[in-house]
């Protein structure tokens, strides 16, 4: 073994702890990078595997009228494996006017088109021979499997021209001269009878712009059938050139439409797309530097401070002849060394990392995201290959100065231990009020970071990147999920159903029957009124005035009439002192909602609507679908409240709630639409809305809505989870880096100057004193990073709500709260640092320290 | 009067088999403005002796009375305000804080007791070691010798009652080290000022009032002469 690759090894030995320290410092950034590209190739597969589910797992596809020729086509070198397909054709199940699915669509499909479109058997079994059918539970509620059904299959036509399979229901408007509208809509024409034999029953997977459900039966190339056949190509090798060369080879075939499935070609990076490549591809970018930079801050600091441990070595191999290449070649060994073990280590650490991370995301994830595609940890080593390029990328970075700075060193540095020699009177200079305010222990600990301004730096810059981050990225997630949030924290229930009966004794029965659920812990059912009336003919609070004058406001105000049941209203009533005798058949006797929270211009108004105090007022009834007047009556406003009933949170300026119960407008009701609002707050939401969906799914004669608040208040909740686990997992890797980068300056710094404070303490320095320094260095530290930290942060959180405020109204609101806790962490840190560093020198022997030759 | 006082001092270093007595049950006591030489061959125990008396270091087992203080019973702060207080220490190696000028590494000990010593004792010693026109540069824009005059008055400024020296002149010429020398004589006789020092060289000690030699740790002769 060669002297240097000897001397190196040797000092590295020697100097096992800070060995250790720069490993670790390497093993996080390589770690980092690694962790980056493990989850963008996880997500990139969940984003495939999910395109492949919704779209089929195939690159082309041919369609050709005869089927040989297709054949001949695809017997080409690029072709992996083809799979055929055949529609057969349509038959209806559905009126086109009530239901987005009219038809039932039978596809014909070989073995591997079942893979490839990932249909999946719920019952039974594949078909597997020609006439065998497999259909949706929905579909085959009237046949059992083994029964033999015939199907009166159809080609779908316009005009009498043919509708492509994939095409939506057709219609089509003529206006004649005179102005009438004829409608034409598409027909199925040339039915023939086909027999199949149920074999299975499988998932429903159609599409929702076409406008059939799909049932599927085994290929045939003997089939007749109404439409063309389609062969579905996997391509290979998957390279953009084999895209060109397909093209090529099939660019003048006559009758041949071929389709190429660019939506999941696009994320092989076959097709070129610029919308996602470059937000991606960005975005990673952005973060791979800001890693990249924060690393080569650690690493370089890292090998400064251990080759100005071996400054004496390096000067004495220098006067011994060493050559500058073979000092220099010492730091860059040491690297090498370094690296062979730090960056495997990096790369599994990082990979692990993202798999812990996936497990405990992935239920998160699963509850918000509707596919069966699934999370999970995917490694592709083409990305960890670019990670690890990069990581000795930005360790050739972090050591090319230090390894610059070996050759220079000459026997004479070593010797006279530069380092001093270097301070100059002005570079330490301190201004006189330090020594008034802080004494000479803060003088001291002034001149300390004077001195060794460049770590000082380093460290106030990392404390920095990590204070702003922290503070923008918290501010940039709280007002993105704040407003999401608001919005659901506002709501004042978890169920809603809204109801279309036919009669309003049926309704009774059933509101009655959801009332009288286990699961509901409030309820309340309502009606609505809608009405309406001017403000000129209303007595209007100031702001409203204002609004009005100003011309935010239209000439009428919106009165909508909640009707709620009895009971909800006596409560409702008690809630806010209201005098339940006013409220007598027929006295048209309403409450006001007088409160409104609402926003003009990007300004935000809170306040009253109408004067507080009781009138009577004009109103016009509408209709509450048409909108025309039914009717004209008088209100009479006996009351005000600033309490919302259930599914209402505040009126608006434009549009006051008004509440009453059915008594009391008996005579207003429009009992043409039966409309009933239901709110409830359930003991378990998920079991109660199966609940409500079996018993209304079993009623006649009623139409009905459900609106889970609580299940979608969860799943923006987790998907914020989601967000926030990799973002401020993100910042804490981050920060990591950073806190390796200061614990290792300080504590060089600390113990560079051993001797220094031996001398202090030898002339008398008291332990009191002593850590009176230590403790001004470390709030020199803190002040200094918050000092350029916070204005940094102000200005990227004005960034942000600039930005923001082009589509939101956002309150603008200083985070006070992340500013506190960034305040108390860093000096935390600096001071657990701080204290770390100096206990082990406080005890150390005056004697012996002063002995040392650092 | 008695300044200093040792009894039965002994520092022995590492245990069993390793173990180093490098002071041997050594007493002695010093007067006020003795002048004192302490010689002995290399490893002899003389700075161990003298980092025990100037409070820098702790005795393996015996006592210091330094101004009839019991050094050694003071707990580690009264004991660091003990020495900027009433001791001058003076090392071979000066040992300077190097971000202080020459003037803070000189009012120190004073500084430290928040405290500024009286200007005409200032300047009066910067005169006497020639060092006022070097006030405002930093340790390392000075030469060695003109180093261990800034720490010669770092020792001084609090006017201790003892001053202890260790090898003052081992990195100085003889031009620079005679210099020195008759400093101590000077402000030994200018201030009564009780001097310790460690030394190699001969003519040092045949200027001194006293020589104590070691050997082994242990005192082998203690001669006061009569100049
Ligand atoms: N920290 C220590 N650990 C172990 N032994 C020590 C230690 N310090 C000093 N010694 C030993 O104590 C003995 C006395 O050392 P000391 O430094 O007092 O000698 P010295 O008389 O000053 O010698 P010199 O004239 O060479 O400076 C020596 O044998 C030395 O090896
Ligand atoms: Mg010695």
């Amino acid at each position: 073994m060669n002297i240097i690759k000897k001397f190196t090894l040797a000092s590295m030995k020697n100097n096992r702890r800070w060995t250790l320290v720069t490993a670790i410092g390497i093993i996080i950034s390589v770690a980092m990078l690694s962790a980056i590209a493990t989850l963008t190739s996880s997500f990139l597969s969940y984003i495939i595997e999910n395109e492949k589910i919704g779209n089929g797992d195939w690159h082309v596809r041919l369609q050709h009228p005869d089927q040989n020729e297709l054949k001949m086509k695809v017997d080409q070198p690029f072709v992996d494996t083809a799979s055929w397909q055949q529609v057969l054709g349509f038959v209806q199940v559905n009126d086109p006017d009530q239901s987005s699915k009219p038809y039932l669509q039978v596809t014909a499909l070989d073995s591997p088109g079942f893979i490839q479109q990932y249909i999946r058997v719920i019952k039974g079994r594949f078909p597997l021979a020609k006439g065998e059918i497999v259909m949706t539970e929905e579909q085959a509620k009237a046949y059992k499997i083994g029964d033999q059904i015939t199907l009166n299959l159809s080609l779908r036509t316009l005009n009498g021209e043919v509708v492509p399979a994939e095409f939506g229901y057709m219609r089509t408007q003529d206006i004649a001269s005179d102005g009438t509208i004829t409608e034409t809509v598409e027909i199925l024409e040339q039915a023939v009878d086909y027999r199949f034999t149920l074999v299975g029953i499988i998932e429903d997977s159609s599409k929702t712009y076409i406008p059939a459900i799909n049932a599927y039966t085994f290929y045939d190339s003997s089939l007749a059938a109404h439409y063309d056949p389609i062969v579905s190509i996997k391509l290979t090798p998957l390279r953009q050139s084999t895209l060109i060369e397909m093209k090529e080879v099939y660019k003048n075939s006559e009758n041949m439409s071929m389709t190429v499935n660019s939506s999941l070609l696009r994320y092989y990076g076959m097709i070129d797309n610029q919308e996602i490549s470059t937000a991606l591809a960005g975005l990673i970018a952005i973060i791979v530097m800001i890693v990249m930079v924060a690393s080569i801050a650690l690493i370089y600091n890292s090998f400064s401070i251990s080759l100005s441990q071996r400054t004496r070595q390096l000067g004495m191999l220098s006067s011994l002849g060493a050559t500058k290449a073979q000092k220099r070649s010492n730091v860059f060994l040491e690297a090498f060394y370094l690296s062979m073990f730090a960056i495997p280590v990096g790369i599994l650490f990082g990979i692990i990392g993202i798999s812990l991370t996936l497990t405990f995301v992935e239920p998160l994830f699963r509850s918000f995201v509707t596919t069966s595609a699934t999370l999970k940890l995917v490694v592709w080593w083409q990305l960890i290959f670019a990670a690890t390029g990069i990581s000795i990328i930005t360790i050739a970075l972090s050591v090319w100065i230090p390894a610059l700075r070996a050759s220079h060193i000459s026997i004479m540095d070593s010797l006279m231990q530069r380092k001093d020699i270097k301070i100059s009177a002005r570079s330490i200079k301190t201004p006189r009020w330090i020594r008034w305010i802080f004494g000479l222990e803060g003088d001291l600990a002034l001149k300390n970071l004077k001195r060794s301004k460049k770590r000082f730096r380093s460290t106030v810059i990392s404390l920095t990147v990590s204070i702003v981050l922290f503070i923008s990225v918290s501010y940039f997630m709280s007002s993105l999920f704040g407003l999401a949030k608001v919005e659901y924290e506002n709501t004042n229930y978890d169920l809603y159903v809204q109801l279309l009966d036919s009669t309003a004794e049926s309704a009774t029965t059933r509101i009655d029957r959801l009332r009288n659920s286990d699961y509901v812990n409030k309820f309340q059912s309502s009606r609505i009124i809608s009405a309406r009336s001017y403000y000129e003919e209303l007595p209007i609070a100031p702001i409203t005035q204002q609004l009005y004058n100003e011309g935010f406001l239209a000439k009428s105000l919106q009165l909508p009439i909640i009707v709620i049941d009895d009971i909800s209203f006596n409560s409702f009533l008690e809630q806010i002192n209201g005098n339940p005798s006013m409220f007598t058949k027929d006295s048209n006797n309403v409450i006001a909602l007088n409160i409104a929270k609402d926003s003009y211009n990007n300004k935000r108004y809170t306040g009253k609507v109408l004067d507080e105090n009781p009138f009577t007022v004009n109103v016009e009834l509408t209709h509450s679908e048409s909108g025309e007047i039914t009717k004209n009556t008088k209100l009479n406003i006996v009351s005000f409240t600033d309490k919302a009933p259930m599914g209402y949170s505040a009126s608006m300026f434009f549009r006051v709630v008004l509440i009453t119960n059915q008594e009391s407008v008996a005579s207003l009701m429009d009992n043409e639409i039966l409309r009933y609002d239901i709110y409830m707050e359930s003991k378990n939401d998920q079991l109660h809305e199966v609940e409500i969906r079996e018993y209304l799914n079993e009623s006649d004669g009623v139409r009905f809505f459900i609106n889970n608040m609580k299940s979608e208040y969860r799943n923006i909740s987790n998907t914020i989870l989601v967000m926030e686990v990799f973002v401020y997992g993100f910042i804490i890797l981050i920060s990591l880096i950073s806190v390796m980068n200061i614990i290792n300056t300080i504590t060089t710094n600390v113990q560079l100057r051993r001797k220094e404070f031996a001398m202090l303490r030898s002339v008398g320095m008291t332990p009191q004193s002593f850590d009176k320094m230590v403790r001004f260095e470390s709030v020199f530290y803190g002040l200094s990073s918050l000092m350029f930290g916070f204005p940094i942060s102000l200005l990227i959180i004005a960034l942000i709500n600039q930005t923001m405020s082009d589509g939101f109204i956002v309150d603008v609101q200083i985070p006070y709260g992340s500013f506190v806790f960034v305040t108390l962490l860093i000096f935390t840190l600096v001071f657990i640092t701080m204290s770390y560093s100096v206990a082990r020198i406080r005890s150390d022997n005056i004697v012996d320290a002063l002995k040392m030759d650092i | 009067m008695e300044i200093l006082r040792v009894e039965n001092c002994s520092k022995i270093y590492g245990a069993k088999e390793a173990q180093v007595i490098a002071l041997n049950d050594v007493s002695f006591s010093v007067k006020q403005g003795e002048f004192v030489a302490i010689v002995g061959p290399s490893g002899s125990g003389k700075s161990t002796l003298l980092h025990i008396l100037g409070g820098v270091d702790r005795p393996t087992s015996g006592k210091v009375f330094v101004d009839q203080t019991d050094i050694y019973a003071l707990n580690e702060s009264k004991l660091a305000i003990f020495r900027r207080r009433h001791l001058g220490l003076i090392y071979q190696f000066y040992n300077l804080i190097p971000i202080l000028d020459v003037q803070e590494n000189i009012m120190l000990p004073a500084l430290l007791d928040r405290q500024r010593p009286s200007q005409q004792h200032f300047d009066d010693l910067v005169a006497t070691l020639a060092i006022s026109n070097r006030l405002l540069h930093l340790p390392n824009q000075l030469s060695g010798g003109q180093q261990q005059r800034v720490s010669i008055a770092r020792a001084l400024i609090n006017q201790p009652a003892l001053v202890l020296a260790d090898e003052p002149t081992g990195n100085l010429d003889r031009q620079n080290s005679s210099e020195i020398i008759s400093l101590f004589r000077l402000l030994n006789r200018k201030y009564k000022q009780t001097v310790l020092i460690i030394t190699h060289d001969a003519t040092i000690a045949q200027n001194a009032d006293r020589i104590i030699s070691l050997e082994d740790g242990k005192i082998i002769s203690d001669e006061v002469r009569k100049i």
